[in-house]
């Protein structure tokens, strides 16, 4: 099972704290496919240009790592990994 | 040290010696806007020895929102230059230096003698580059507390260059995608209240945020933390 977290926008746009996809290995790209659906709310958008690469307004790490310092979408989660998606607070 | 009766209650809480190490402190607060407002003053009530204020803007009307050094009479004015002069009513203790610099300026802020000796960082900046480029002028050892607040969430941590996950390992190649960004005083003051809290704790050589990111929600008022790793 792997673990996705919501935080801020993605968070309340889709009224769950996290999701839970019973796979034991799946890239990120697969992952967030699979967490859409067992959330119920579309939030694609807000993460993936319509090209499918990753938007530059959101986070995605796996297990606290960014996955722009792994290998993007293509990044592979395994059984009892964490994945947090959130966009950031840029203001100051 | 004989402290001043403005900080009576807080060594009541943290005792002489903690209040001596803050007293002890230079902080440069690198933006005096939402955030900064509220970080130089609760580091000037809390008894901070030394603050230095980095901002080139001006205050304006939109500002007032959340920037609670400013009202209406300082609009036009320069940010330090108001704000040196709020905080430094607020009790003598605490030495304020006001610099009109940008922060993309790295010469005019490296050769500033100002900058010869800080305990830390308080990273109070609207965006990413001139986060980035203040993170890499830190030294080794020396405390940044980075925060960052929009609508009504935030987050924040601390960078220590030879100890922590750096901005880029946790952004990336983040932009921001709105601007000017959208905020309400309420989440800038908790962020800047934590970020506060943190520079404090750095101080007195206990931060609770290194390689852990915070993030506040005030919608319904949640707080989490993620560990970070490199």
């Amino acid at each position: 099972m792997i673990k996705v977290k919501f935080y801020t926008l993605l968070r309340l746009l889709i009224k769950k704290a996290e999701v839970e996809i019973e796979v034991d290995k799946i890239k990120i790209r697969d992952l967030l496919r699979l967490s859409q659906e067992a959330a119920g709310v579309k939030f694609f958008h807000k993460l993936l240009e319509d090209d499918g690469s990753m938007k530059t307004g959101t986070i995605i790490l796996l297990n606290g790592k960014h996955i722009s310092h792994i290998d993007n979408l293509d990044t592979i989660a395994r059984k009892g990994d964490v994945v947090s998606l959130f966009p950031p607070g840029g203001g100051g | 040290m004989q402290y001043p009766e403005a900080f009576f209650r807080s060594v009541l809480f943290w005792g002489k010696v903690k209040q001596e190490l803050i007293s002890n402190s230079t902080i440069i607060v690198a933006g005096v806007g939402g955030l900064g407002c509220f970080v130089s003053q609760l580091l000037v009530r809390a008894g901070i020895g030394k603050l230095i204020l980095i901002d080139n803007d001006m205050v304006s009307e939109s500002d007032l929102n959340r920037q609670i050094l400013y009202t209406t009479k300082d609009i036009g004015e320069s940010k330090v230059k108001i704000a040196a002069q709020k905080l430094n009513a607020i009790n003598k203790f605490s030495k304020v230096i006001p610099l009109k610099i940008t922060i993309e300026d790295k010469k005019s802020f490296l050769k500033n003698p100002a900058f010869a000796e800080y305990t830390g960082i308080a990273d109070c900046l609207d965006n990413y580059e001139s986060r980035l480029i203040i993170q890499n002028l830190l030294k080794d050892e020396i405390f940044m507390v980075h925060g960052g607040v929009e609508n009504d969430y935030g987050q924040l941590t601390t960078i220590i260059k030879n100890s922590t996950v750096l901005l880029q390992d946790i952004y990336a190649d983040y932009k921001m995608e709105l601007y000017p960004i959208p905020v309400i005083p309420q989440s800038v003051s908790v962020i800047a209240t934590f970020m506060t809290h943190e520079i404090i704790n750095n101080i007195l050589g206990m931060p609770q945020l290194l390689n852990q990111l915070l993030i506040m929600e005030l919608s319904d008022f949640s707080i989490f933390k993620i560990a970070l790793k490199k």
